[in-house]
């Protein structure tokens, strides 16, 4: 069932990050609220918000955002990161779009073994990581 | 002579591996059967990217993992 498939997820996003809530009706959002972001940036960590498909786990995340307030450690906007309402359905919630995308997402019977959330966590960390070093601040 | 390479096992997708200590990142790719998808090397809950034309001195129990690949804009 869908549900126990998404509260495996939950929990292994809590063993990682520790707070966690996500949509137990419809399961279109995940919500870490500590995410720690790598080094080059103005904020420690932020909160990670993670819009699904109807379709997954079939298919990857659709999109993900973290909070509005996250600039470069020098001040400076980051690459790809819209905090404005432009491409931001959560902009009145407070979120900032990280437009991140995947191709070829494999997920697995054993969550664990196939591509899942956790995973796709790292993916925004890596690619947090390589914008910050864009900038010559990672 | 040249001398015989030295081989390591490694953790590659959830697989114990054999592999030759040195490889490059396309190789191990390869051989790990992840054509298609990004490889990176694991420590602790770090991770970081395997480049396909990265040189690598394996050891003991490196483990590697896969994910999608991905991109911005």
């Amino acid at each position: 069932m869908k549900s126990d498939w998404m509260r495996a997820e939950a929990y292994l996003l809590m063993k990682r990050f520790g707070r966690v809530e996500f949509d137990v009706e419809h399961f279109w959002w995940f919500w870490v609220h500590r995410f720690p972001l790598p080094p080059g940036f103005n904020k420690e960590e932020s909160g990670l918000l993670v819009e699904l498909d109807v379709t997954y786990p079939f298919t990857a995340p659709k999109n993900c955002y973290l909070n509005r307030n996250i600039r470069s450690s020098t001040g400076d906007p980051i690459d790809h990161y819209f905090s404005g309402s432009y491409h931001n359905k959560f902009f009145s919630k407070g979120w900032a779009w990280l437009s991140l995308h995947i191709d070829g997402w494999k997920p697995d019977a054993n969550i664990v073994r196939g591509d899942n959330l956790l995973r796709y966590c790292d993916l925004v960390y890596l690619t947090l990581e390589g914008l910050a070093r864009q900038k010559g601040e990672g | 002579m040249g001398g015989q390479q030295k081989s390591v096992e490694i953790m590659i997708a959830g697989e114990k591996m054999s592999m030759p200590q040195r490889i490059s990142g396309r190789e191990l790719r390869e051989i790990g059967n992840l054509n298609g998808r990004v490889l990176m090397i694991q420590r602790g809950n770090h991770k970081e990217i395997v480049n396909d034309s990265d040189a690598l001195t394996l050891r003991e129990g490196d483990t590697f993992v896969d994910a999608p690949i991905y991109r911005v804009g």
